[in-house]
């Protein structure tokens, strides 16, 4: 297998030892390179022509500007050119309209997405479109500074065991709704920014085995007989607790 | 390293037919090592045909090194009931300087050392070897990509403003 013990002094000076990995292993590399450099190995040669477009993985830790058509463009572009299967997708540092997002989340539904994090720039609050429902194959969610609004008729993320919503904006109502739907759910974790309204949360989830909690609530009802780890942070909590265990 | 005498040997093979005595506890860094291992338990002779004589040195190397440090830790653990996290956290530094040392090879012993680890399937050294090598491509330009690795440019100008073309923004100088 090693792809240089039968060369001699001279070939090995000039063997390009790392265009003949496996691919696999190719894409191992790219995928611990930011986003843009990751891409620009496609100018390298033939062989790296294409091997960033299967990255299982896509990290966007750049800031892409603020002007919306060039984001626009940059979204159409990478997703023109990706072939692969994404499985991880994480964006941060990156100021977003609706519209970019409402884009960016159809791709990740077709590219059957499992794991999304969105942080939102510091001086932003992102308005998490409907779009996200689409994206059925999601196990795992994470959003920074993001405003969640699932619509009430959603039917859940079947597949969803990590959810993590930190200094966000969703309503008592909405995690109800969120944890009711997402049978598998195995961890949770919010940081809520802002109430919308004073009622109760309600958490219902035969698998939930931790929960961090932070935030201003009145009120909070639990069913949750497989909890083990729960952290609460909270001011004028009234938690009423129905933990089994 | 103390050894205690029951403790099992096994001998690897390696392509060019050296011979390595290791401990069972080292081998079964190897996780392809480990599998063979509980399949056959009377297994003492492995021949690894894919990795030759002086990467396999290199990847015993690091196991030993590695399942030391972690005896260490145990021992240590052991000996005050619990873990002192100052130093646990020195004895995580050392490990990483060794690792980073360890690190320090040209880039077809670093590629023959991914393969290796892929094969063998050492995931602590497949992350090291391969976080090593994306290292050497972050923050370069293409020119001096090719260069480190004598990559062969076989596209043409053109060819090159066309991929260029496609995704232009990935290759705008950087914020």
């Amino acid at each position: 297998m090693s792809l240089t013990s039968s060369l001699s002094v001279e070939d090995l000076a000039s063997f390009d030892v790392i265009s003949n990995l496996p691919e696999c292993i190719k894409l191992k590399i790219l995928a611990y390179l930011p986003i843009k450099e990751a891409v620009r190995t496609c100018i390298l040669s033939t062989s790296w022509r294409h091997t960033w477009s299967t990255i299982p993985e896509l990290l966007m830790d750049i800031n892409i500007g603020e002007d919306e058509s060039r984001n626009t463009n940059f979204v159409d572009q990478l997703f023109k050119c990706y072939k692969g299967n994404l499985h991880k997708f994480k964006l941060s540092g990156v100021k977003l309209g609706w519209m970019i997002l409402t884009t960016w989340l159809k791709t990740l539904s077709q590219k059957h997405i499992s794991e999304l994090t969105i942080e939102a720039d510091a001086d932003q609050v992102l308005y998490l479109t409907n779009f996200i429902c689409y994206c059925l194959e999601l196990k795992v969610i994470v959003l920074s500074r993001c405003f969640v609004d699932l619509p009430l008729e959603f039917d859940g993320f079947k597949l969803l065991h990590t959810v993590e919503l930190m200094d966000s904006t969703i309503s008592p109502k909405g995690i109800t709704g969120l944890v009711s739907h997402c049978p598998l759910l195995e961890n949770l974790k919010f940081r809520i920014k802002s109430v919308i309204v004073d009622e109760a949360i309600e958490i219902h989830a035969p698998n939930l085995r931790g929960l961090t909690i932070c935030g201003k609530f009145t009120q909070v009802s639990m069913v949750t007989p497989s909890l083990c780890k729960v952290d609460f942070v909270t001011h004028q909590l009234e938690a009423t607790s129905r933990t089994v265990d | 390293m103390a050894r205690s005498s029951t403790e099992n040997m096994i001998t690897l093979m390696s392509s060019d037919g050296e011979e390595f005595m290791v401990t069972e506890k080292v081998a079964r860094e190897c996780t392809t090592i480990r599998n063979m291992l509980e399949d056959d338990c009377v297994i003492t002779n492995i021949p690894l045909p894919n990795v030759t004589s002086d990467i396999l040195s290199m990847v015993i190397e690091y196991c030993m090194e590695h399942v030391a440090a972690a005896e260490k830790a145990a021992a240590e653990t052991a000996e005050k009931g619990s873990s002192s996290a100052p130093a646990a956290a020195k004895a995580n530094k050392d490990l990483e300087e060794w690792d980073k040392a360890f690190m320090n090879v040209d880039v077809y012993t670093l590629c023959d050392l991914i393969l290796a680890a892929n094969y063998l399937n050492v995931s602590g050294l497949l992350d090291l070897t391969i976080q090593t090598a994306a290292n050497l491509i972050k923050g370069k330009s293409p020119e001096q990509i090719r260069k480190t690795f004598h990559i062969q440019n076989d596209l043409s100008l053109e060819e090159e403003e066309k991929i260029r073309s496609q995704t232009p923004w990935a290759f705008e100088k950087s914020e």
